[in-house]
């Protein structure tokens, strides 16, 4: 049986996440309010939350179930009218507190938030991974991993064997042979992998704002499928009107002068995909991020490109039009015929911070 | 002949009526899309100046002269500055940075220098959620005759 304690934490956690499931669209759309803790865990600050803490009562000796009174009696307010010296304050309270929850418990909290339904992981038997799991019983081991319901039972056994054992007055005393220890054993279990390739347009016409709605939308979409595979890659093309495979930091801090050529990231991505990630053993995720301000005669290549060598390898294709200062430009509506004959392809206007949460459930609401 | 009396006899020429502003250059032309012009100012759909002089110009010489000109256009009210530079279309496009925001949306200006030898203006209006549209610039005369002038001396 849970101890008092055990109850009383698991409530307040529970608590916790109530409160910060009823923020979620607010975190969902101000990312930067979520901080990382390592690789499983983020901080998030949730206001207004009482945190647990004693009580004392107004005076010594007087509290609960002490003094004069009889049993069953209510118990009235203590004495004193309450005033107190010194004008209220003028400031508002900050009662803001920074909680850990883990990757996991944000995605499956996004997932009830979007109504995300589960990703079926296309056929992917060919990868498998060896894990340890403890599922055997040994004679020897080291004494944290000692299985002490198997070790009293054996001494149990023993002792019954012996004749030592008196049923009116049960006493079990293991000895060293009676010890038994919890031990693991491999396996390989298949193994569903998945790369998401992160391509975003960093040309002039990008501004901060928009990369940092970039970067707010892949931590979730991040979260979300990190918890869907057991193994995920990232990589990340940025282009203006040439394009290059990058790190993460220099994905969303780069700024370039150059013109607009989404077709320079595709053709990075098919070399990407073909050097790396083989279609028939990985799930493949492509998330591009532009303004849509296309140059020239550069949406005819891009398209082909994406029809012929990226479409046919893909569980996902999403585009997210991100508006800049100066509006929207055309290459979603380039799209729009592809996205008609393909269900695996998604675009979304992204207008502002606001628009993160309803473009991550287009994105991610298909369960592909 | 000179610039501005050229300026002057199209501008006497289109108002009232409005059309098409034509002015021959020695080496090009001046054409501006003007659906309003009266004796203070015009609506301007867009004005485009020609020369020859930029045919084969490379891509540094674009970006010069993009430079040039946001150090010339000071009075629209919007400082431009060069936003990309497309070495392969050989093109260098400008904007207004910051645009104009009003309740309604925003507005700026966008020109384009391209290397066959041109300069556009067009000034756009972008409402949340619409794709831009070209809207007219409001200038006065005198606003109007020196940005053509500044144009055409920046591709000089």
């Amino acid at each position: 049986m849970a101890m008092k304690i055990e109850r009383d934490q698991q409530r307040f956690r529970d608590i916790v996440r109530g409160r910060v499931r009823e923020n979620l669209r607010r975190y969902v759309t101000h990312g930067e309010m979520i901080g990382r803790k390592g690789r499983d865990l983020v901080s998030i600050p949730v206001p207004q939350l009482d945190i647990p803490r004693f009580r004392y009562g107004n005076k010594g000796g007087q509290g609960v179930g002490q003094g004069d009174g009889e049993i069953g009696q209510p118990i009235g307010p203590g004495e004193g009218d309450g005033s107190g010296a010194g004008p209220a304050g003028d400031q508002p309270g900050a009662h803001v507190l920074e909680v850990d929850i883990t990757l996991d418990e944000l995605a499956d909290m996004l997932g009830d938030e979007l109504e995300l339904p589960r990703i079926e992981p296309k056929g992917q038997a060919n990868l498998t991974q060896e894990k340890a799991r403890y599922k055997s019983i040994r004679r020897v081991g080291p004494e944290s991993l000692r299985h002490f319901k198997r070790t009293y039972v054996e001494a149990l056994r023993r002792q019954i064997s012996e004749g030592s054992y008196v049923s009116e007055r049960p006493r079990v005393v293991p000895i060293k042979e009676d010890r038994r220890y919890r031990s693991w054993e491999r396996e390989q279990e298949p193994q569903a992998s998945a790369v998401i390739i992160y391509m975003m347009d960093v040309s002039g016409s990008m501004t901060d704002e928009q990369k940092q709605i970039v970067r707010t939308e892949a931590f979730w979409i991040d979260t979300w499928l990190r918890k869907q595979y057991s193994s995920i890659e990232r990589r990340y093309i940025i282009h203006d009107a040439a394009a290059k495979e990058v790190d993460e930091e220099t994905f969303y801090h780069t700024r370039e002068s150059g013109g607009t050529r989404i077709s320079s990231a595709y053709e990075v991505a098919r070399h990407l995909v073909e050097r790396e990630f083989p279609a028939e053993v990985w799930n493949i995720y492509f998330f591009q991020f532009s303004d849509g301000d296309n140059w020239g005669e550069d949406n005819r290549s891009a398209l082909t490109i994406l029809r012929e060598s990226l479409l046919p390898l893909a569980n996902l294709f999403c585009y997210g039009q991100v508006e800049s200062p100066y509006g929207s430009g055309e290459f979603i509506r380039s799209l729009e015929p592809i996205a008609e004959e393909h269900d695996h392809v998604i675009l979304s206007v992204i207008e502002d911070r606001d628009g993160i949460y309803d473009s991550i459930k287009a994105f991610l609401g298909k369960g592909k | 002949m000179n610039l501005q009396t050229e300026l002057d006899r199209e501008w006497r020429r289109l108002q009232g009526v409005g059309g098409t502003l034509q002015v021959s250059l020695d080496d090009g032309e001046v054409r501006g899309e003007l659906p309003v012009v009266d004796r203070v100012g015009c609506e301007t759909r867009s004005l485009l100046v020609s020369s020859q002089s930029l045919a084969g110009a490379s891509t540094d010489r674009l970006a010069r002269i993009g430079d040039d000109l946001a150090a010339r256009l000071t009075y629209l009210l919007e400082p431009l500055r060069v936003v990309e530079v497309d070495g392969q279309a050989q093109v260098v496009q400008m904007r207004s940075v910051p645009p104009s925001a009003t309740p309604a949306g925003r507005s700026y200006f966008e020109v384009l220098v391209r290397a066959g030898g041109e300069i556009e203006l067009v000034r756009y209006a972008v409402t949340p959620g619409q794709p831009r549209s070209p809207v007219p610039a409001l200038f006065t005369r005198e606003v109007f005759f020196r940005l053509v002038e500044d144009l055409v001396e920046a591709l000089a």
